[in-house]
């Protein structure tokens, strides 16, 4: 859209929630998820692994093994 | 990584620093890491500040703090809330990328 | 290869190209299936590709039910997803069900006053300061308890999500329902002038995806 002091349209509304949702929602794979040795994810896998109740952890570092 | 040039609409600029901010990056290089690191860390302060404002929000419903209380608290929240806002200016982040998702921590506010 | 929905096994496979233009494929498990694309690299996950992703995953949704994965996901090889499957499927066929009819609506509020002052702040005092700070949590709190019972009667989950600025609310509402849920929004709207509301959807079911009872299998 052109005027940035514009509101914008529904429609873009409508599609930034729409991309907001493709990429913060949806089914979660944590397993060998192959997007490279990238800082934010490496870190993010750590943090839930340190903070998640150990049943969830053991979880985890199983299904780790598995797809290694 | 794509470049973004004048032309580039205030919708495609938001899904992609958005984007950014979840896959964090392309490529692999140490600088990345290291500002993965940075919005990681930021983004927990941020928890935090929501978290200690929406606490301060309660107490003062609750009628539990003096005026000198609220006032205190009031100033250290509005100093941090500053002092957020020049962090994510000298790292190059905006609000967007202090939104990650913080799976079973994401789940306190 | 990147991941785009869990459908059930049965589902029949679909006869779209995508993101990087290669047929999509079914990788089969014994209850669900996972929907991929062969890549050859890494995608530069833009704007646009989550555009085209979403579009693409829009579209699926209308042929089959479905779980939509997160943008960007990409596993190796067959293997790799078929062990996914191996670990979730039996999870993720219950779910799918439970999902059959159902699609998102996001509702979205926002008020003529920003959530947060961008400039420096004008409050001098720490009391200013939170008083206002309170106002805004308030005009939040407030809007997602109503609309929550507004909606109660078509919505059979609710999730608050994230936002910079006023509130999000995705609901799970059975399609048929979807007209009369706009509807009681845009009354709800028209009653209060200081701000505005957007219905977007329906959508796949990206907010939904797990079952919020369930913490962990």
């Amino acid at each position: 859209m052109s005027d940035a002091t514009e509101k914008w349209s529904d429609n873009q509304v409508a599609l930034v929630d729409l991309i907001d949702r493709v990429i913060g929602g949806g089914v979660v794979i944590t397993g060998d998820v192959v997007l490279g040795v990238a800082g934010v994810d490496l870190v993010y896998l750590g943090l839930r692994l340190v903070l998640a109740p150990a049943h969830e952890v053991e979880q985890s570092i199983a299904l780790g093994r598995r797809s290694a | 990584m794509s470049v973004s040039d004048d032309s580039t609409s205030p919708l495609d600029q938001f899904a992609e620093n958005t984007l950014n901010s979840l896959t964090g990056r392309v490529d692999a290089d140490p600088e990345s890491v290291e500002r993965g690191l940075v919005q990681l860390v930021l983004t927990l302060v941020e928890l935090l500040r929501q978290l200690m404002e929406r606490q301060a929000v309660r107490r003062l419903d609750a009628g539990a703090m003096s005026p000198e209380e609220t006032e205190r608290v009031g100033l250290t929240l509005m100093l941090l809330e500053k002092r957020m806002a020049e962090l994510r200016d000298y790292f190059g982040l905006t609000p967007e990328d202090l939104n990650l998702d913080l799976g079973p921590l994401g789940k306190l506010l | 290869m990147l991941l785009y929905a869990v459908v059930p096994a049965d589902a029949t496979a679909p006869e779209a190209r995508g993101l990087a233009g290669q047929r999509l494929e079914m990788i089969r498990g014994m209850l669900a299936a996972v929907i991929v694309e062969e890549c050859a690299e890494r995608l530069s996950a833009t704007g646009e590709d989550a555009r085209s992703f979403a579009e693409i995953i829009c579209d699926l949704a209308t042929t089959t039910s479905m779980l939509p994965i997160r943008f960007p996901t990409m596993l190796p090889t067959r293997s790799a997803v078929l062990a996914e499957l191996q670990a979730n499927e039996a999870a993720w066929r219950r779910r799918l069900t439970e999902l059959d009819g159902l699609s998102e609506v996001v509702i979205r509020v926002q008020w003529a006053e920003p959530d947060h002052e961008s400039g420096p702040a004008s409050n001098s005092s720490g009391t200013t300061y939170l008083l206002s700070r309170a106002a805004v949590i308030h005009r939040r709190e407030s809007s997602v308890a109503e609309i929550s019972e507004l909606v109660r009667a078509w919505a059979r989950e609710i999730k608050v999500l994230h936002s910079q600025q006023g509130v999000r609310i995705a609901c799970l509402v059975a399609n048929t329902d979807v007209p009369q849920l706009r509807d009681a929004v845009t009354s709800w709207q028209q009653a209060r002038s200081d701000r505005q509301v957007a219905v977007s959807g329906p959508w796949p079911v990206f907010s939904f995806v797990v079952d919020q009872e369930v913490v962990s299998t």
